[in-house]
């Protein structure tokens, strides 16, 4: 009778470690899973806000180089050229967010950016007596689509998971 | 040693490649501070932060143009020349900049 009520309770102790490890596991997994989930798509929301620059710089480069200078007005130029060349430079800044709290930037990503920096702002940017140069256009336009595929094989890291610099609240 | 700042010794607003652009182009910060600065100095520091934007036609002017105009080789120019960028979008600026250099430094080369 005591032997049996002793494994009954030896057993259920066992049962109960079995049952609060099963527990605690499902708990850590729906955890890191949530997170994942919650940075991956804070990620997305970093990307669709480069993206939308990208659309913006592809579309002020074609106002720009498919046209000679004597066909656009200075104010519209100067306004062009002064969006086309901050551009770059603050998809750089989000990068730096997405590096510092999400994701590594392949080195491809950064050459392509360099790139498309000088093909939009190069040659005769700012020069009074710019031709239009479609060669040029073309080219910005390639590297736009090999920045935005290059962003959106991006996936957080899962070293970031538990890391973050800064909060990027209010991107959603 | 020699420190200039684009922003503060030059222009917030750099802006084209030539005279005819504006005076704040490249062709002007390589004549009027650039090259003197490192033909007598033995170490230039130039500080691109703090600066409204730069086309990548006023850096070709002004670094490109130290190797194709003004006759620098590139392995002095990696000597005497710090290209100094604090900003995470000025590192961008460093970089063409220093690209620029070695493209015209291969071009010399090639020719």
């Amino acid at each position: 009778m005591v032997c049996t009520l002793g494994l009954i309770a030896w057993l259920s102790d066992d049962v109960w470690a079995a049952v609060v490890g099963a527990l605690v596991e499902v708990i850590l997994g729906w955890w890191a899973l949530t997170l994942y989930f919650s940075r991956r798509s804070d990620l997305n929301a970093v990307v669709e806000k480069i993206d939308e620059l990208i659309e913006g710089l592809a579309a002020d480069s074609a106002k720009y180089w498919l046209r000679d200078n004597s066909s656009i007005s200075i104010e519209d130029r100067t306004q062009l050229e002064a969006r086309i060349k901050t551009t770059v430079p603050h998809i750089l800044s989000w990068g730096s967010l997405i590096r510092l709290n999400y994701a590594t930037i392949p080195n491809e990503l950064r050459l392509s950016l360099q790139d498309l920096q000088v093909a939009c702002t190069g040659g005769d940017f700012e020069s009074v007596g710019r031709k239009a140069d479609t060669r040029r256009y073309i080219r910005i336009v390639n590297l736009c689509h090999e920045v935005e595929r290059d962003l959106h094989a991006l996936k957080p890291a899962v070293w970031r998971l538990f890391w973050r610099h800064r909060r990027v609240a209010n991107l959603r | 040693m020699k420190t200039i700042s684009i922003a503060k010794d030059f222009s917030d607003v750099p802006w084209g490649r030539y005279p005819s652009d504006g005076p704040y182009c490249g062709q002007n910060f390589r004549e009027r501070l650039l090259t003197p600065a490192l033909r007598s100095n033995e170490k230039v520091v130039v500080l691109l932060d703090d600066v409204e934007g730069y086309g990548s036609s006023f850096l070709e002017e002004a670094f490109g143009g130290l190797v194709h105009k003004d006759s620098f080789a590139t392995s002095e120019l990696e000597k005497k020349l710090m290209i100094v960028a604090h900003g995470p979008k000025y590192q961008l600026d460093r970089d063409i900049a220093w690209r620029y250099i070695k493209e015209a430094g291969d071009r010399l080369a090639a020719a």
